[in-house]
C-alpha cells in the first residue's frame, strides 16, 4: 500500500486511516436556463427541501475535516438540506463521477489520494448503502442482486458463486437465494441490499439513513451487521438524523452539520451535551439534562391532538362516527384471511394511532373504512351507515385517506387544480367547491403555491397539498398512512404540530410503526398483530406491555421508558 | 457561458448527447419498456373503457414520452421491448413485427432531441415532440402492418382498414393528448431538483 | 394488484428447450410459413406446431385469455380480409383462374368514382381453400409464439438475448425490466386507490373521447413521473457497483444442449430450403421445385 507523505500526520497510528478528509469543499454546477441539458450529468441542489433553480446555488458543503481509523463508526447527523448527502457523495464517488460542480480539499482512502480514483477503483474500498434499499436491489432474484457487482467486475463465474455462497451463508439468507427480491420484507431486503455490497469487501461502508422504516426485528438485524463488519476491522460511516437510534450502536465519532458546515465532530458524550434537541431526535435522558424543569419538558412533549372542541362533543358525546364490528377480510374467496374478526369504535374528538408491525394488516384495514376493500364478513359503519352500500365516492365526503408517498398521487398542473380534483370529481356545486378548496389551502399553508404546479415543491410541501387535496372533500375523518415517513426530525415535529390547527374534524387516525408518535400525539392506540386487534386503550397503558411490544416487534424508544418509570414513580 | 458552451458543440459532442448511452440510459430504456409492458397489461386486463372502434391504448404515450426526453435508443427501447413485455406478461406470445413496429415509434419519437435536447419549456418544443409523436406513430404501425401484408397474406385494404388505420388512430389520439401533460409534468418535477 | 407472469414452471421437453431455440423456431417458422400458400404444406406445419404446443403440457385454464384474444382477432382479420376484398384473396398463387361456386351481392371498393359501392362477393373454391389455409398459418404462429412466455423463465431472456449477440448493457436491460415490473404494478394500484379515494373512477370517466383520455392523468402522471424521478437512485446504486465499467459476467448461463444445437441447425436448415424452393419455383412452371407456388388443391374440386 502506498502511503502518501501528506498523510503521515496523524502520528498516533501506524497504518493510514480509513478515511481523512482535509477541508472538503463542493459546489453544485451552477445552473443557466439557457444551457443544453447534458445527458451524462446530472446537477442537483443538494437536497429535495432547498426547491429553487433560480438561487445561485452556494456550496453544499464547506470545508469539512474528519479521519477515520479501521473498525471504528463515525455518525454524520443533521437536519436535511445540511450536506450530508452531498459528503457521502463525494466519498462514494458519484460525486464528481456523476455530479458535476467545484470540488476542492482532499480525500484519502486506505492512505491513497481520492483525486483521479475511479469509481471501479472506489468501489474496492467503499461500498454505500442508500438510504432506500428498494431503490438499491437491481436484481430480481437474490442471488442476481448479489452478484451484480461482481458480474459487473467480470469477476469469473466459479469465483462470483464461491462469493455469493459465503455471503449468504454469513448473513444467514442461503434458504432466499432463489427468491424474488420483491417479495422480500423490508428487513430482509436491506440484509440483502448489504450482501450485495458486502460481497465486494469493501473496507469502508457508508449507510445513508438505514434506519428508515425498519421495524424493531429489522434493526436488531441491521445493527447485528454493523457491529460485526467493525469487528472484522472495517470502517462505518452512517449518515442519519434519528440519533437516538445509532447511539445504541456507540460511534466512535460524531460529526454535526450544519447548513454544509461541521459545527461540531467529536465522541457522543461531548455530542449530547452541544446538541440541539430541537434539530435532531436526542434520547430524552440528554434532552432532559440540558432542561431547568424536566416536567414541563415532558408536558410540552406530550400533548395529544383533539380533534373537536370539548363543547361539539358533548353535543352528540354517545354516537362513534367509525364502527367496525367482526370485520373478516380475505383477498380471495379461498384465499388467506388476512383480517380476522376486528372491532372497535372511534369516538368524536379522538385522536388514534393504529400501530402494528410490517404486514399486520393496517392497511388492509382502513382500506374496509375506505370501500377501497370490503369486508368478506361484519360490518363497517361510517356515521351509522353501512359502508357496503356506498361507493368510494360517497365515502370520500366522509372519510378522507392521505397516503404515505405524496408522489402516488399528485399529478395536476398546479396546486389549485390538485385541490380541485377530489370536489369536482364528487360534484359540488362551484360555491361549495371554492370554499372548500380555499379552506384546504389555507388550513395546511398552500395557499400561496397555489399556481405552482405540485410536482415542484418540496417532500414537506408535496405532503401538505397531499392533505390539502383530500381535506378539500370536506371528510371530516381523516386517515394518514405513516405521516411523518421521509421528513427529518425537525420538520416532522413542525408537521405534526401543524395538524393541531387543522379545521374541526370528528377523528385522526394515524398508521404507523412510530411509538413516540403515539405517545406524544394521540389518545388512544390500536395495535394490530397478525390481523387480530390485540390492544385497545391509552399509549401509555397499551405501550407499557413489555412482552406485547416485542411480540408486534416493536422496540421500546427512550421516552416511552422515562414516561413508564415517571409513571412508577408517581404512583409509588 | 451556458450560452457559449451551445455554441461551442463541436459536431461529435452533439452526436454523442443524442446517440450516446450511459448508465442513466440503460435504466430508463428498462424503466421505459417495464411501464409499456404494464400499462398495456392493464389495459388487456381491466378493459379500460373504449370509445366506439377506437380502442383505448392510454400506453403509447410511454415509448413517445421516453423517446422525447431520453433519445431515440431509449425511445427504440422503450418501445420494442415494451411492446414484447406487454405480450409477454399478458400472455399473448410473441409478435416480432409489432414490437419492430413500436421500437420504430419511440426511435422516431426519439429523433426530437435533435431539436429539443429534451428540454420542453416551451410551446414550440412541445409542439416538435408532438410532430415526431406523430410521424413515428404513423411510420411505426405502418411498419407493423405492412409486414402483415406479407407474413399473414391480408390484402391491402385489410391491413390498412383492420390494422393501419385503427390502431394509428387510436395511439395517435392517445399518445399527443398525454404527451404534453406528461411533458408539461416532468418539466415541473425537474424544477424541484433544480435541472 | 399484482402482477402474475406466465411463466408456469413444469418440466417438459418443451421448458427443457434452450429459449434461442424457441425464438427461432418461431421466427424461421413465421417467415418460412410467408413464402407459401400451399395447404398442404400450411397443414403440415399446423400439424407440427400443435404438436409441439401438447408438448408444452399447458392447460386451457391456464392460457384461455391469450386464446380468447387470438381467436377473436384472427374470426375478425380472416373474414374481414375475404369481405373487404370481395372474395379475390388469393395472392402469391399461379392462378389460370378460379372456380366458382356462388356468389352473393355485397359491397366492396371498386376503381372508378365512387368507389364504394355494390359489388358481388364471390366464393370460389381457391378463396375458400385460401381463407382457411390463412387460418391455419395464423393459428400455427400462434401455437409457437404462445408457448414462449408459459414455458421461458424470464430471468433466462435478458442472458438469451446477451448469447444471441446483443451488448451486455441493452441485455442487462431487459433483466432489468424484468425486475421493475412488480414494483411498477403495485405503484399503479397504490395510485389507483389513492385516486379512487379522492372521487376518481375509471370506469365512468367523463367527457368525449377526448376528454375521457385527458382524464387519465391522474393514474398516468404520478406512475410516469413517480418513477422517472426515483430512477436517479437506481443510476446511482448501479454506477457504485461498477455497472457500465466494462465487460461484464453473467451468473446464470444457458445450458445449450446438444439436441438444441441439433435443433438450432434443423430449423434454419429447414427455413434455408424453403426459401431456396421459393426462389427457384420462378424458374419451373410445375414439378416438385415450384410447389410452393401451388395451391395444392386435388383435381376433384376443380372439375
Amino acid at each position: 500500500m502506498v502511503t502518501h507523505p501528506d498523510n503521515t500526520r496523524d502520528a498516533s497510528q501506524d497504518a493510514p486511516p480509513a478515511v481523512a478528509v482535509k477541508g472538503l469543499s463542493f459546489r453544485y454546477r451552477a445552473l443557466d436556463e439557457e444551457s443544453p441539458p447534458s445527458k451524462k450529468t446530472r446537477i442537483a441542489v443538494p437536497d429535495s427541501s432547498v426547491a429553487g433553480a433560480e438561487a445561485k446555488p452556494s456550496y453544499a458543503i464547506r470545508d469539512i475535516s474528519f479521519s477515520l481509523a479501521h473498525g471504528e463508526l463515525l455518525l454524520i447527523a443533521g437536519p436535511s438540506g445540511c450536506g450530508k448527502s452531498t459528503l457521502l457523495k463525494c466519498l462514494n464517488g458519484l460525486i464528481p463521477h456523476t455530479f458535476r460542480g467545484e470540488l476542492s480539499g482532499e480525500i484519502w482512502i486506505e492512505g491513497r489520494s481520492a483525486a483521479g480514483m475511479s469509481l471501479r477503483e472506489r468501489a474496492r474500498y467503499i461500498g454505500t448503502m442508500l438510504q432506500d434499499p428498494e431503490k438499491q436491489i437491481v436484481g430480481s432474484t437474490v442471488e442476481q442482486e448479489i452478484a451484480f457487482g461482481l458480474e459487473n467486475l467480470n469477476v469469473p463465474r466459479a469465483e462470483i458463486r464461491r462469493r455469493v455462497d459465503a455471503v449468504l451463508q454469513r448473513l444467514h439468507l442461503e434458504s432466499f437465494r432463489q427468491e424474488a427480491t420483491f417479495a422480500l420484507s423490508g428487513g430482509q431486503r436491506q440484509q440483502v441490499a448489504a450482501a450485495g455490497v458486502l460481497v465486494m469487501q469493501p473496507s469502508i461502508f457508508l449507510f445513508d439513513e438505514p434506519f428508515a422504516n425498519l421495524d424493531a426485528r429489522a434493526i436488531d438485524e441491521l445493527e447485528e451487521l454493523i457491529n460485526s463488519l467493525r469487528a472484522e476491522g472495517r470502517a462505518v460511516i452512517i449518515v442519519e438524523h434519528r440519533v437516538e437510534e445509532t447511539l445504541k450502536l456507540r460511534p466512535d465519532k460524531v460529526l454535526l452539520m450544519r447548513d454544509g458546515r461541521q459545527v461540531f465532530l467529536g465522541d457522543v458524550s461531548s455530542f449530547l451535551e452541544m446538541a440541539d434537541p430541537e434539530q435532531v431526535k436526542l434520547p430524552i435522558e440528554a434532552t432532559l439534562r440540558r432542561a431547568t424543569e424536566p416536567r414541563q419538558v415532558v408536558e410540552r412533549l406530550v400533548r395529544p391532538i383533539v380533534t373537536r372542541s370539548a363543547g361539539a362533543a358533548e353535543a352528540h358525546p354517545a354516537e362513534p362516527v367509525l364502527v367496525f364490528e367482526n370485520v373478516h377480510y380475505r383477498y380471495e374467496a379461498d384465499g388467506e384471511e388476512i383480517l380476522h374478526g376486528i372491532s372497535f369504535r372511534v369516538g368524536r374528538g379522538e385522536t388514534i394511532a393504529l400501530l402494528g408491525p410490517n404486514g399486520a394488516g393496517k392497511t388492509t384495514l382502513v382500506k374496509q373504512a375506505l370501500g377501497l376493500l370490503r369486508p368478506t364478513a361484519g360490518t363497517v359503519l361510517l356515521y351509522g351507515e353501512d359502508t357496503r352500500k356506498l361507493s368510494v365516492a360517497q365515502l370520500a365526503t366522509r372519510i378522507g385517506y392521505v397516503f404515505q408517498s405524496p408522489s402516488a398521487m399528485l399529478f395536476a398542473p398546479t396546486v389549485q387544480k390538485e385541490l380541485s380534483f377530489g370536489p369536482e370529481n364528487l360534484r359540488f356545486p362551484p360555491e361549495r367547491l371554492q370554499r372548500a378548496v380555499q379552506r384546504a389551502a389555507e388550513a395546511l399553508d398552500v395557499a400561496r403555491f397555489a399556481e405552482r404546479s405540485p410536482l415542484s415543491l418540496s417532500f414537506g410541501q408535496q405532503k401538505r397539498v397531499s392533505i390539502a387535496s383530500v381535506l378539500a372533500m370536506e371528510s371530516r375523518i381523516l386517515l394518514l398512512d405513516e405521516p411523518t415517513a421521509g421528513q427529518d426530525y425537525r420538520s416532522y415535529i413542525s408537521f405534526m404540530e401543524h395538524l393541531r390547527e387543522l379545521p374541526e374534524l370528528d377523528a385522526l387516525l394515524f398508521i404507523t410503526h412510530d411509538l413516540d408518535l403515539a405517545l406524544r400525539y394521540t389518545q388512544r392506540v390500536l395495535l394490530l398483530k397478525d390481523g387480530h386487534l390485540v390492544a385497545d386503550g391509552a399509549p401509555l397503558e397499551v405501550l407499557a406491555d413489555q412482552t406485547l411490544l416485542e411480540s408486534c416487534n416493536l422496540r421500546p424508544t427512550s421516552l416511552l421508558r422515562y414516561l413508564l418509570t415517571e409513571c412508577s414513580r408517581s404512583l409509588a | 457561458m451556458a450560452t457559449t458552451e451551445k455554441e461551442n458543440l463541436s459536431e461529435r459532442e452533439v452526436t454523442s448527447r443524442v446517440w450516446g448511452i450511459g448508465v442513466r440510459h440503460i435504466v430508463y430504456m428498462a424503466l421505459g419498456a417495464a411501464l409499456y409492458g404494464i400499462f398495456s397489461y392493464f389495459t388487456n386486463i381491466l378493459q379500460l373503457p373504449s370509445a366506439g372502434n377506437v380502442s383505448f391504448r392510454p400506453a403509447i404515450v410511454i415509448p413517445l414520452f421516453f423517446g422525447a426526453v431520453f433519445g431515440p435508443w431509449v425511445g427504440l427501447f422503450s418501445g420494442g421491448v415494451g411492446n414484447l413485455l406487454g405480450d409477454y406478461i399478458s400472455g399473448y406470445g410473441v409478435y416480432w413485427n409489432w414490437d419492430v413496429g413500436n421500437a420504430l415509434i419511440g426511435f422516431i419519437a426519439g429523433l426530437v432531441i435533435y431539436f429539443t435536447w429534451g428540454v420542453y419549456r416551451n410551446s414550440r418544443s412541445i409542439v416538435l415532440a408532438e410532430v415526431f409523436a406523430a410521424l413515428g406513430v404513423i411510420v411505426g404501425i405502418g411498419f407493423a402492418s405492412i409486414t402483415e401484408i406479407w407474413l399473414s397474406k391480408l390484402s391491402f385494404a385489410t391491413a390498412v382498414v383492420g390494422y393501419w388505420l385503427p390502431a394509428a388512430l387510436s395511439d395517435l389520439i392517445n399518445g399527443l393528448i398525454l404527451l404534453p401533460i406528461l411533458l408539461l409534468a416532468y418539466r415541473a418535477a425537474m424544477v424541484r431538483f433544480g435541472r | 394488484m399484482l402482477i402474475a407472469l406466465p411463466y408456469i414452471k413444469r418440466d417438459t421437453p418443451i421448458h427443457r428447450l434452450d429459449p434461442r431455440v424457441k425464438l427461432l423456431l418461431l421466427l424461421a417458422y413465421g417467415l418460412a410459413a410467408a413464402q407459401t400458400s400451399n395447404v398442404w404444406l400450411i397443414l403440415v406445419g399446423f400439424v407440427g406446431s400443435a404438436c409441439y404446443y401438447a408438448l408444452a403440457r399447458l392447460k386451457w385454464s391456464e392460457t384461455r385469455r391469450a386464446w380468447l384474444f387470438i381467436i377473436f382477432l384472427n374470426v375478425i382479420l380472416v373474414f374481414g380480409n375475404y369481405f373487404l376484398s370481395g372474395g379475390a384473396i388469393v395472392q402469391g398463387i399461379d392462378l389460370s383462374h378460379q372456380h366458382q361456386l356462388f356468389s352473393l351481392p355485397f359491397f366492396g371498393f371498386l376503381n372508378h368514382p365512387p368507389y364504394v359501392g355494390p359489388k358481388p362477393l364471390i366464393f370460389s373454391v381457391e378463396s375458400i381453400t385460401y381463407m382457411l389455409t390463412m387460418g391455419l398459418r395464423n393459428f400455427s404462429i400462434a401455437f409457437l409464439a404462445v408457448v414462449i412466455p408459459y414455458t421461458t423463465n424470464p430471468g433466462q431472456i435478458g442472458v438469451a438475448f446477451k448469447q444471441l449477440g446483443l451488448p451486455d448493457q441493452f441485455a442487462y436491460a431487459i433483466d432489468l425490466s424484468f425486475r421493475f415490473l412488480p414494483t411498477l404494478a403495485r405503484d399503479f394500484s397504490v395510485t389507483l386507490d389513492a385516486q379512487r379515494a379522492r372521487g376518481f373512477e375509471l370506469d365512468k370517466l367523463r367527457g368525449g373521447i377526448f376528454g375521457r383520455i385527458a382524464r387519465l392523468a391522474p393514474l398516468v402522471v404520478p406512475i410516469v413521473i413517480g418513477s422517472v424521478v426515483g430512477a436517479e437512485d437506481i443510476v446511482n446504486a448501479m454506477e457504485l457497483r461498477c455497472f457500465g465499467v466494462g465487460r461484464r459476467t453473467w451468473l446464470t448461463e444457458l445450458q445449450t444442449r446438444p439436441l438444441d444445437r441439433l435443433l438450432m441447425a434443423l430449423i434454419v436448415a429447414l427455413f434455408v430450403l424453403v426459401t431456396a424452393l421459393n426462389i427457384l419455383g420462378n424458374f419451373y412452371v410445375s414439378g416438385p421445385l415450384h410447389i410452393l407456388h401451388e395451391q395444392g388443391l386435388p383435381a376433384f374440386l376443380l372439375r
